[in-house]
């Protein structure tokens, strides 16, 4: 059986590093960066993590903090940060054929078969180009499974004595399970909350007791799941790499917004907004769709005010990928559960039943016209071109509107550094 | 509005932007007796002494100016 080898490459608090390419006067000061709508933590720089603030704590509870240390605070820039990603993912793959991208931050590539000698020598390699093209500092793993490459880099992120570049498959077993006892099972990828638990009250801690225990019974009450993830903590691989992903089955778009809404005209813009978005994303993966939901709801936390949450699906008679048909189902679906009197927080859209544009079946009865549908997706087409070329907004649907006073808060938005003339980095003096 | 290729390594005369401490400047590359120095094309700029705690952020290729 060939010997797998696989890279891990973790980008370090990714968006905090994003953040200080460009504002390099961030560099080491404690820096947080907020989810959507400003209203929680989700990615700290390692000075913000010494003063003991965390991911997913709300913003109003850490204020004092904030003030007292300076902590800077910017809203999510994702316009920046999905460039920065895009610039390390194509660098990786210049060094590696088989590339699979697991989310905006972290990478695996296959080495099996690249007749590399040096594996730690090579990793560093990786990460020094990384890092001078970009300016993004990365973590890199090289093991013989999925499993252990992220251990690897859970270990990098918090045991400075490692360096930057762990190679696993120079460990003794000895040592493997020296550092497998350092890593609780919850951290473990793949093993949940419950299923740590679980194991902790079997006296399964670490990763080095996931390991050894009994293979029976892993299968048993771990189903297969947990055989694979125990394999790998062996050193054989069972998650392979998955160079593409499966088009996805459902798309959402969904968002509270900046202030609430109490007109249906309103929350029609914004439904129309988020249905053409997710109609954008839908031609993206060569899809069409046969279903659409459109949820409301008003803030649950809200105290002293009537609540309301509903939602509706429309099954569409023709699959289809086609804006303004999609904007018309949403605006009756929203009809269908609009009530006034409410104050609304958030809404919804999703897209479901979709196939790849090659599978539909042509139609027996000629009730689809193909010429038109021919026409349809070519305006489509340009219209998400130009909504490329020139900038999201270039090209919209009247009833999306135009002014969006509802949109969610970003405040403290950094420059778009790398997706909009005007926002350029300047250098003074 | 200069271009900067972060990917090119730096060599002597070239013209860089380099990040001194927590500013970025735009300065000449002279390397003396194995120093790195960042110099002023106009004069009347400070020449600094690029630091071990400061870096080379990426090698300008091109200016493009607008005419009057």
């Amino acid at each position: 059986m060939m010997r797998h080898i696989f890279m891990l490459v973790d980008c370090a608090h990714f968006y905090v590093s994003c953040e200080r390419v460009f504002q390099v006067a961030l560099r080491e000061k404690p820096t947080i960066i907020l989810s959507n709508n400003d209203s929680r933590i989700v990615a700290l720089s390692t000075e913000a993590k010494r003063l003991s603030l965390k991911r997913g704590q709300p913003l109003f509870r850490c204020q004092k903090i904030i003030r007292d240390h300076d902590v800077q605070v910017f809203s999510s820039n994702y316009a920046l940060y999905a460039v920065m990603s895009q610039r390390v993912m194509g660098i990786l793959a210049e060094f590696c054929p088989r590339v699979e991208v697991y989310s905006i931050d972290e990478a695996w590539a296959e080495l099996s078969g690249m007749a590399i000698e040096d594996l730690t020598a090579f990793g560093r390699t990786v990460k020094a180009r990384v890092y001078q093209y970009t300016g993004i500092p990365v973590r890199v793993a090289i093991a013989t499974s999925k499993c252990l490459t992220k251990i690897g880099c859970e270990v990098l992120k918090q045991d400075e004595r490692y360096g930057d570049v762990l190679d696993l498959t120079a460990f003794t077993e000895e040592q493997l399970d020296a550092l497998l006892a350092q890593v609780e099972v919850e951290d473990v990828w793949g093993v949940g909350r419950a299923y740590a638990r679980f194991l902790g009250n079997y006296g399964v801690h670490s990763a080095k007791d996931l390991k050894h225990a009994e293979e029976r019974w892993i299968r048993r009450h771990l189903t297969v799941t947990g055989a694979r993830i125990q394999a790998e903590l062996k050193g054989v691989s069972c998650f392979p790499l998955e160079e593409r992903r499966p088009p996805k089955q459902e798309i959402i778009c969904a968002k509270s917004f900046g202030r609430e809404i109490t007109s249906e005209d309103e929350l029609l813009e914004a439904v129309s907004t988020y249905t053409a978005r997710v109609a954008e994303k839908l031609r993206e993966q060569d899809g069409l769709c046969g279903q659409l939901t459109v949820f409301i709801r008003t803030n649950p936390f809200a105290a002293n005010v009537p609540h309301y949450a509903n939602e509706f699906t429309i099954d569409l008679p023709h699959p289809t990928a086609f804006t303004p048909q999609l904007l018309k189902q949403a605006r009756a679906a929203l009809h269908a559960i609009y009530r006034d009197g409410f104050r609304y927080a958030k809404a919804g859209v999703v897209l479901g039943k979709i196939t790849p544009l090659h599978l539909v079946q042509p139609d027996l009865f000629g009730e689809v016209d193909l010429h038109k549908r021919y026409r349809q997706a070519k305006l489509m087409a340009l219209v998400d071109a130009l909504n490329r070329i020139f900038g999201r907004g270039t090209l919209v649907f009247a009833t999306q509107g135009r002014h969006h006073t509802w949109r969610m808060r970003l405040e403290r938005l950094s420059q778009r550094f790398t997706t909009s003339w005007q926002e350029l980095l300047t250098i003074e003096g | 509005m200069i271009v900067v290729d972060r990917a090119l390594t730096v060599a002597h005369n070239k013209i860089v932007v380099a990040r001194v401490g927590e500013h970025l400047v735009l300065k000449r590359v002279k390397v003396r007796q194995r120093k790195i120095f960042l110099c002023p094309d106009p004069p009347g700029y400070p020449v600094i002494e690029l630091r071990k705690d400061d870096e080379i952020w990426g090698v300008v290729t091109h200016c493009i100016h607008r005419l009057p």
